[in-house]
């Protein structure tokens, strides 16, 4: 392989799809990490993520002729849209009898073995709070969960995610905002928790809790 | 600005995103004056917050070297089955092919007439070479390798099946010379109907080398042997994983094929610079389905 110094993923695709091994490797190794760490955010289970990861690579091998650059979309989201069309098949083969109801819900439609159990060993305050917030997320409904993994987890743009998912940039936006509002709603759900048992206390003690209303104006 | 107009502004804040300076002011304003969408915005900072913690507790996750191992493997096989069909040689790790063009051997396909024929064809070459060729040129006389009694399939002039767990079993050689360039030396068939567990697939590539080294020693019993048959080296099989390997109960081919020299770099054997312009022969070990499971050089 002769190459610039550092070769675009175009020209490393390129090189690849004429057989140069060098440059499958190159491209392998600068994409597999992201790659993986979404199948990963977005399963929970690194079995799964090394799957998906190594379904991505084959099909670019096999199909990566049908990537064009000159659309705009970048390789890195061509290959997210590969790992999330695998990701989802792997919801649809884990959960056949899940039933409907619990789906339009918009509530945990992940399987169970899917969610990675915190430590309960673990006493560190911000671990316990990441460990809550990745079970929050993994509980999400996948098209919810996809955005927040790509937008919030790999600090990807509305546009870029939305070439990723096929979807509009709106749509993008409208459901990083409603995915929000629900891990929002989960995590206070938790702390709240917490915070009935304070409060229960202080009432004891005489003590009064201010609620407050939403303003309108 | 009110609450309705500040709960579509406040994530992209509390994300610091790039969004219109007038809209951040207003935010920012009304936030000050009404302290639920103050809290709101607090809410959405703190989940930014944990969002990073948690993209940072999965940073330097990476897929184990093993999937790179895996994949490279992978795109040598895909490699040489794209170099072999581009030069026109059988489809070696190519695309799906149902009906592969390697497969004279179903029972079905099988015609008398055609085998008398084509016995009468092999005999007059045999007679034609026994007068043509001075005597002095044969080795001492052998025996001739012999069909199993009970064998309830048709005779075949040209093909033999033999099952490769007979392996004490004599066994016919085959030649069978297809059209184009490619050149099918041997065919033999493993045992169907016994099951391949996924994880027994090297003993599949195992039984189909010793399958080959079997039909190679029963050459070796031929009446004249050919210093190529029993020189022949060949590497060991490598699997060509994006054809999916072996599944339960399946049966296969293995056939010789010629391949471009330089279809040896494809799969990291070193090639002599000298002789690039030539080809190497291999055997290409194909499924039921015509895809290529595997493929060994020989020289």
């Amino acid at each position: 392989m002769n190459l610039a110094v550092t070769p675009s993923d175009t020209e490393l695709l390129r090189h690849m799809l004429a057989g140069d091994e060098e440059a499958f490797a190159a491209l392998y190794r600068r994409r597999q990490g992201g790659v993986y760490r979404f199948a990963l955010q977005m399963s929970g289970s690194e079995a799964v993520a090394e799957d998906v990861t190594q379904e991505v690579f084959l099909a670019l091998m096999r199909e990566g002729h049908r990537f064009d650059a000159t659309r705009g979309s970048s390789l890195a989201a061509y290959l997210y849209g590969i790992a999330r069309n695998h990701v989802l098949r792997v919801f649809e083969r884990e959960r056949p009898t899940l039933p409907l109801a619990e789906e339009e819900s918009g509530e945990a439609p992940v399987h169970e073995n899917l969610i990675e159990r915190s430590d309960p060993l673990g006493d560190l305050t911000r671990a316990d709070e990441v460990g809550r917030l990745r079970q929050a997320v993994l509980a999400l409904p996948a098209h919810y969960r996809e955005v927040v993994v790509l937008c919030e987890l790999h600090e990807m743009s509305y546009a870029e995610a939305a070439a990723a998912l096929g979807c509009a940039v709106g749509t993008v936006r409208s459901r990083l905002h409603r995915a929000r509002s629900m891990l929002a709603e989960k995590m206070r759900g938790g702390a709240r928790e917490g915070a009935v048992e304070r409060a229960t206390e202080r009432d004891a003690a005489g003590g009064a809790t201010m609620r407050t209303t939403r303003c309108f104006a | 600005m009110n609450c309705h107009e500040f709960e579509s502004t406040f994530n992209d804040i509390a994300r610091e995103a790039l969004i219109d300076a007038g809209a951040r002011r207003d935010a920012d304003t009304h936030a000050e004056a009404c302290p639920p969408c103050a809290a709101l915005l607090n809410d959405a900072r703190t989940l930014t917050a944990g969002l990073r913690a948690l993209s940072s507790d999965t940073a330097g996750a990476e897929a184990p070297p093993r999937v790179e191992a895996n994949l490279l493997a992978a795109f040598r096989a895909h490699a040489a089955g794209l170099a072999a069909k581009e030069s026109g040689v059988l489809p070696v790790a190519v695309a799906p092919v149902k009906s592969s063009p390697v497969v004279p051997l179903t029972v079905k396909k099988w015609s008398w007439p055609k085998t008398f024929g084509a016995a009468g064809l092999a005999a007059a070459a045999a007679v034609a070479f026994v007068l043509l060729v001075p005597p002095a040129l044969f080795g001492p006389p052998t025996k001739l390798a012999t069909k199993p009694a009970d064998s309830r399939q048709p005779e075949p002039t040209n093909i033999t099946v033999p099952p490769i767990e007979q392996a004490s079993d004599p066994s016919d050689v085959v030649e069978v010379p297809l059209k184009e360039d490619a050149v099918v030396a041997k065919v033999q068939t493993p045992p169907r109907g016994i099951p391949t567990p996924r994880g027994q697939r090297n003993e599949v590539m195992r039984n189909a080398a010793y399958g080959a080294a079997r039909d190679n020693a029963g050459r070796t019993n031929a009446p004249a042997p050919t210093a190529e048959a029993n020189s022949e080296i060949v590497t060991d099989f490598i699997q060509l994983t994006d054809s999916g390997g072996f599944v339960a109960g399946e049966g296969a081919h293995l056939i010789r094929v010629e391949l471009p020299r330089t279809a040896l770099v494809r799969f990291g054997l070193p090639l002599n610079a000298e002789r690039v312009g030539g080809r190497v022969k291999a055997d290409v070990l194909i499924g039921e389905d015509g895809m290529a499971r595997a493929i060994r050089f020989v020289r």
